[in-house]
């Protein structure tokens, strides 16, 4: 099979390409860690909220 | 980006959908927290937003296909409201981006999806965040009544093909 060649300009192109792949990478990777903490924050809240309510009653 | 309107999504999407902001949440019958949100794209020539779909809980799901149904209402709606190009990268975690690109294909591979979209996916060479190689899994969707729709999936191919290619030391 004859090998593709490209112009200095298609891999110009190619250098951002692998580029963005990488920075779009990283910029998930940050959104998935802040929606992880957000969730585990919330959930502490609502663990918290519930064991309020256990002792409220235990009280009673 | 337009926003999306919710109260469309929930018309056909088995988890109820909700916005915070400009991210969508959804939660299933397992109680297991899913987060979209779409992340635009400025360095292609083409209107483009990154698909992230993250599991919040970070808890393991059991198979769920209404989890698919939820994810293809949310990106019928995004096509709706912005008829652009979708680029969804898959998680790396536990180094099962293969498994998960298999799972995303299948899921936007249906009969009727078929007919709205086209859909390409590979494998191209990334690396970690420990700095070692790894290989990432890209798809991008267009759909067939954007009004360039070739010249891009043209254009992904041959990104693509580029990746096979040693680049000559003389460019």
């Amino acid at each position: 099979m004859e090998a593709m060649t490209f112009t200095s300009e298609q891999w110009a192109r190619h250098e951002r390409f692998v580029e963005m792949v990488r920075a779009a990478k990283q910029r998930k990777e940050a959104w998935v860690k802040k929606m992880q903490a957000q969730w585990a924050a919330e959930d502490q809240m609502r663990k918290d909220a519930a064991a309020r309510h256990y002792y409220d009653i235990e009280e009673e | 980006m337009n926003a999306l309107d919710t109260n469309r999504i929930n018309v056909n999407s088995p988890y109820k959908v909700w916005a915070e902001e400009l991210v969508l949440h959804f939660e299933t019958e397992n109680g297991i927290r899913y987060a979209v949100d779409f992340d635009s794209e400025d360095s292609l020539l083409y209107t483009a937003y990154w698909l992230n779909l993250t599991n919040e809980s970070h808890k393991s799901s059991p198979s769920d296909r209404q989890i698919p149904k939820t994810l293809i209402c949310i990106v019928e709606e995004f096509f709706r409201q912005n008829p652009d190009i979708l680029l969804y990268m898959c998680s790396t975690d536990n180094n099962q981006q293969a498994q998960r690109a298999r799972l995303f294909l299948r899921w936007f591979n249906g009969y009727e999806q078929q007919q709205k979209y086209v859909l390409r996916a590979a494998d191209v060479p990334g690396i970690d965040p420990d700095g070692k190689p790894t290989r990432e899994y890209v798809a991008i969707i267009v759909p067939r009544t954007h009004p360039q729709m070739q010249a891009i999936i043209d254009l992904f191919d041959e990104e693509i093909a580029m990746f096979q290619t040693n680049k000559p030391q003389n460019v």
